[in-house]
């Protein structure tokens, strides 16, 4: 009898994931206008462990800019990278379409709108949460709430389609809103389509902190999934004879996905293609099961959208190209390339 | 001899459309039962309705138990499919797919045990796979395929065994292939099986009972012979055929052509030069 071995996740493809991630960091931690030495961030990440006390090198104004600036805004990609390319992966598992990405159900054009409002009607407040990120992420909320009722009002032939379906009327619903909207208020124009091209410019953690814990639940939810989405892989029907609720299944991985993207999109703005380049990718190079591409799309979500922020910030320094930008131009030709491998689009 | 799978007074209505009407039947453990019938008699749905994946009236039970009370786990812990058009996903792998055979018996958290691993390792053995182990599902040919679908539901390791169309699209070696593999595991793991066949020779040479389902109701039940004759073929599927028992208690159909003009020309004009009129009987067993 042969020894049966299974798609599973090596240790070592976890660890290389780690290192591209831990390299990619540094670099995009220590290349800018004032450069910091990969020796000295590390020292001074030390330096701020309990009871550990290491002298960094840096002076007051390095690590103003270490703590301040390069660090907060390289997590703060990390941190929307992975989730965008884990929604995507979780996306087009639950949906069995390999060109799902985290805005299908309405989610970007939900945030769209609550953006367009909170900037024109809701300038910046004394709220220690700008109205923009309330927006936003109350707008996705509640364009993927819009679409699960427009598609569950359906009795009779409720499947994954009739909610991607639902989807698209709910984003072109929402979005006629917004243009309306523009059309009314044009002077903020610009701001708005700033906003939906994404951008990473922050300063402190406070957005890494009001998103860490919605994409920490993301991970966990659709992580503990990702056996499930294997599952899913043979349709819904078989899947159910195989003893897996997909319907229970397609919700609870959806919806985690769909707060972790909302949470990333009020702060970054609209980048696309991530969760669609990164989880293919790691299915062209090491299999297509999801206990496989879930994990490493995490990693290499975060790696690659340090490295397009760091070319956003880099390439017309001293100014600044929109990173949605960035991630298209990479992205809109992996697109095709997709498409291309695809023989199929599942249901 | 008690029932494995028990149909008791079940209708689907489906799109406004009656696709079972009235249906009861129980199936013996250990036996082998073929469910025959035109296209769109409801073969198909009585499957469905036994696996509970889609919504019945009346009342199934397995092993005494309603499938409308046990959660989709449960009830694939106790019968397993071989659907007609399975889904291949691209890029999976053979021992990837046999492996999802075992979900039922383990945690949505938790991943495949040893002994899951054991299971399929015997499973690819006892039905030759081990060499396409590592083979793309969707890189096999119709006779591989099906064997890896069956593979799949062997390692569910259920008592009851459902089939769909299990020879569709097979050459005819690949037919008795699988056919002769289906007999020889149900024997060896005393498996009761619900087979939906087109192929009323084969239905007729394998099982030990055979259903025939029309228009959404069960028609006829017994033994091949008693169930495949040409007035009953004839009434509910409109083909003309003739019956032939073989010598071992099987049957045979055999289409015959209702407009047999050209085969009396044949004949005449064979007659005609002297050739002998061969019966029937000498073309089945020359």
């Amino acid at each position: 009898m042969i020894t049966v071995a299974p798609a599973r996740l090596e240790w070592w493809w976890m660890a290389v994931a780690l290192a591209v991630l831990a390299i990619v960091a540094t670099v995009a931690i220590g290349y800018g206008v004032v450069p910091l030495d990969a020796a000295g961030i590390g020292r001074s990440i030390v330096d701020r462990l309990p009871f550990v006390e290491v002298d960094s090198g840096f002076d007051e104004r390095q690590a103003a800019i270490l703590w301040s600036i390069r660090l907060p805004r390289v997590v703060l990609g990390g941190l929307v990278g992975a989730t965008l390319a884990l929604a995507g992966g979780a996306y087009q598992g639950s949906f069995r379409n390999p060109l799902a990405d985290p805005y299908l159900l309405g989610v970007a054009a939900g945030a769209g709108l609550g953006a367009t409002l909170a900037i024109a009607y809701l300038p910046a407040s004394s709220l220690p949460i700008s109205p923009l990120l309330m927006l936003a992420f109350a707008g996705a909320i509640g364009g993927v709430a819009l679409t699960y009722l427009a598609g569950y009002s359906v009795k009779a032939g409720r499947t994954s389609v009739t909610l991607i379906l639902a989807g698209v009327a709910v984003a072109a619903f929402l979005t006629a809103i917004q243009t309306y909207l523009l059309q009314r208020e044009v002077a903020t124009l610009r701001q708005v389509y700033g906003w939906i091209l994404g951008r990473l410019a922050t300063v402190g953690w406070t957005e890494v902190l009001l998103i860490l814990p919605w994409v920490i639940l993301t991970a966990a939810v659709v992580l503990a999934g990702r056996s499930r989405l294997d599952v899913l892989s043979v349709g819904d029907e078989e899947a159910k004879a195989l003893g897996v609720d997909p319907q229970r299944v397609r919700l609870i991985v959806v919806l985690a996905a769909t707060f972790g993207t909302a949470a990333v999109v009020a702060v970054s703005g609209l980048i696309g293609f991530v969760g669609i380049i990164v989880p293919h990718t790691i299915r062209i190079v090491f299999g297509t099961s999801y206990k496989v591409v879930l994990p490493l799309s995490i990693i290499y979500g975060a790696a690659f959208l340090i490295v397009c922020d760091l070319i956003a910030r880099t390439l017309v320094s001293p100014g600044e190209l929109p990173i949605g930008v960035v991630t298209a131009f990479f992205g809109a030709p992996f697109f095709a390339f997709v498409l291309r491998r695809s023989r199929g689009v599942g249901t | 001899m008690s029932s494995a799978v028990s149909v008791a007074d079940v209708s689907v209505i489906l799109g406004g459309s009656t696709i079972l009407d009235d249906v009861s039947l129980t199936i013996d453990t250990g036996s082998w039962v073929g469910l025959i019938g035109p296209n769109g008699a409801g073969k198909t749905t009585i499957l469905r309705c036994i696996g509970n994946v889609v919504p019945f009236d009346g009342t199934v039970t397995i092993d005494d138990t309603s499938v409308a009370d046990m959660k989709p786990q449960d009830v694939a812990g106790l019968v397993a499919v071989v659907p007609q058009h399975p889904v291949l996903p691209e890029g999976m792998r053979v021992v990837d797919y046999v492996l999802l055979g075992r979900t039922p018996h383990h945690g949505a958290m938790t991943s495949a045990s040893a002994h899951d691993l054991g299971v399929v390792a015997a499973v690819l053995a006892a039905l030759d796979l081990e060499a396409f182990a590592d083979r793309e599902v969707t890189t096999l040919s119709g006779g591989e395929l099906q064997r890896v679908v069956i593979a799949r539901a062997l390692a569910q390791e259920t008592p009851v065994l459902l089939l769909d169309e299990p020879t569709t699209g097979l050459d005819i070696g690949s037919q008795q292939e699988v056919m002769e593999l289906i007999d020889r595991i149900r024997n060896e793991r005393e498996l009761t099986v619900l087979s939906a066949m087109h192929d009323l020779t084969i239905a007729g040479q394998f099982t030990d009972r055979l259903l025939l389902l029309a228009d959404g109701r069960l028609v006829a039940d017994g033994l091949a012979t008693d169930v495949l004759t040409p007035e009953t073929i004839r009434t509910h599927y409109g083909a003309e055929v003739n019956v032939v028992e073989d010598d071992g208690g099987g049957v045979v159909v055999i289409p015959v052509r209702s407009s047999a003009d050209h085969l009396s020309d044949d004949r005449s004009d064979a007659e005609a030069d002297g050739a002998p009129n061969e019966t029937d009987e000498e073309i089945l067993h020359p």
